[in-house]
């Protein structure tokens, strides 16, 4: 094998690694993953029906400082509870999904 | 409380040629929440999906807020919904038919929960004419609503609870609640007589808080170690036997012990227990290759027998089955179980978890399981009944729509 040939198989190895490991070992949901849960009260994509809050067309930070006062306040009824489960940067993750949805109309 | 999807995807077909986009189907049988989220988010995972739904009826009735129907505070149109917005929304090929067999090469989801009427002395699809179970919505929750407006002024109305796990386990206690929440207003003399199985039920603390709030002494509840469980039933005096004793009611609601839909037995999908085993991760059966079960029939870990957690299964299993038929890895799960309970129409109670795959299955993740606080102010329990109905029109637009 020469030398070059190495340094390329080398280099594709690490490529590779940093590419393919973290999705196939993730030890943790996606963003998207987690955002659908919200789904069942706050709509589908975060466009609620009726009078329940809505998360589709909002920015990241509102929604993040948002859900950041329930976890450490202890507030918003079941959001409470709900939030103690993610990290601060899961729920940043969940809040810049929502930001990310494309604005069309509905 | 809802009844599960199937999905099949038609075949080893779409693994050998799934470079063609035309082979990725997916069958998904049974049109309750778990079915119909399932069907929807399989073609938001994948437009190349090609989805058929097939469901025995054309009008699904919810079994959330059926307790409402039954105690005449909604009419049962207001909780029958269709299958056209899946349709137009999503394309998904909507199927009126009963699913006979599944292609053991296919891929699929099952169906809701059936009675053992076999595991009640006395009960039967005939006795639930007398004795109706509303269990599943529709027809059986108007005969209970009926029976109510007919019972005299001072009369009993006997609730049975089975054995767990059964389909919406704070079902049973938010029925006698707005039972109760009737009669106080309509029959006051009358009472509720809940016959449980169970030592301990949902929202427990809340419930007891809450009756004794609103219903002082009207409400008894007999727990299973006190001979709550139900032995026998008669539907000719409308008797109740258990170990303790015979209780005669004027109304008799038997909800009845239960187990995976039928269907699940007859192509080999349940185990034992009466349910069927999944992976935490697909929700591929443990026993079928190929063949995924969600929602009530499923064994889903600690995740339990309700419309939400059906609702969110059914996410995690489209995703799962998109990324399969894509020949990516499937990625890691996250549920949300959120259930809402009337003590009365400006009384709500919830309970509600984040839930993930741990070492032991699907299980609450630390900290993130709660329930409704006690001794709140009547303005939060008016919030929490607000958030109930809020959450009813919600998961019913994110599931069928």
């Amino acid at each position: 094998m020469r030398p070059t040939t190495r340094f390329l198989l080398l280099c594709t190895c690490i490529f590779t690694l940093q590419f393919i490991y973290p999705a196939a070992a993730s030890a943790a949901p996606t963003a998207e993953m987690m955002a659908n849960t919200c789904a069942m009260c706050h709509g589908t994509d975060g466009k609620a029906v009726g009078k329940m809050e809505e998360l589709y067309g909002k920015p990241a930070n509102k929604i993040a400082d948002e859900l950041f006062e329930f976890k450490q306040e202890n507030k918003g009824r079941v959001m409470a509870p709900l939030m103690k489960a993610y990290t601060d940067e899961q729920i940043r993750m969940i809040a810049k999904y929502f930001e990310s949805l494309p604005l069309k109309k509905r | 409380m809802t009844a599960a999807g199937a999905v099949v995807s038609l075949g080893s077909f779409g693994r050998t040629f799934a470079q063609s986009p035309q082979d990725k189907r997916v069958v998904v049988i049974g049109g309750g929440f778990a079915g119909a989220t399932c069907a929807k988010y399989l073609r938001r995972a994948d437009s190349a999906i090609q989805v058929t739904l097939i469901e025995r009826q054309r009008n699904y009735v919810t079994p959330p807020s059926s307790n409402l129907v039954v105690t005449g505070l909604q009419p049962l149109s207001a909780i029958t919904l269709g299958y056209d917005k899946l349709r137009l929304n999503h394309g998904v090929k909507v199927v009126y038919g009963n699913a006979v067999s599944i292609d053991p090469a296919g891929k699929k989801v099952a169906p809701g929960i059936d009675f053992k009427y076999a595991a009640l002395e006395g009960y039967s699809e005939q006795a639930a004419i007398v004795m109706p179970h509303a269990w599943k919505a529709g027809p059986q929750t108007e005969l209970l609503r009926r029976q109510l407006e007919q019972m005299p002024n001072g009369g009993t109305v006997i609730i049975t609870v089975p054995p767990a796990p059964f389909r919406c386990p704070p079902g049973p206690y938010e029925r006698a609640s707005l039972i109760a929440h009737y009669l106080k207003r309509n029959k006051p003399k009358s009472k509720v007589l809940i016959l449980d199985a169970s030592d301990s039920f949902a929202a427990q603390e809340g419930f007891m808080e809450a009756w004794q709030a609103l219903y002082p002494g009207m409400i008894e509840w007999v727990p299973g170690s006190k001979g709550g469980g139900v032995t026998k039933v008669d539907a000719k005096s409308l008797t109740v036997s258990t170990r303790a004793g015979q209780h005669r009611g004027n109304v008799v609601n038997v909800i009845p012990p239960q187990k995976a839909g039928d269907f699940a037995d007859k192509v080999g999908l349940s185990d034992e227990t009466g349910w069927c085993p999944v992976d935490a991760g697909s929700f591929e059966s443990t026993r079928q290759k190929d063949i995924h079960v969600i929602g009530d029939s499923s064994i889903a870990g600690k995740l339990p027998k309700s419309a939400a957690a059906a609702n969110s299964e059914a996410k995690v299993c489209a995703f799962a089955i998109a990324s399969l038929l894509a020949k990516r890895p499937v990625g890691d799960p996250s549920f949300v179980n959120a259930c809402y309970a009337l003590a009365s129409p400006t009384y709500g109670l919830s309970i509600a978890g984040v839930y993930g795959r741990t070492a032991g299955g699907i299980a609450p993740l630390p900290g993130a399981l709660g329930v409704s606080p006690l001794k709140e102010s009547a303005k939060y329990r008016a919030k929490e009944a607000q958030d109930a109905n809020d959450w009813y029109q919600n998961i019913v637009a994110d599931s069928f729509t």
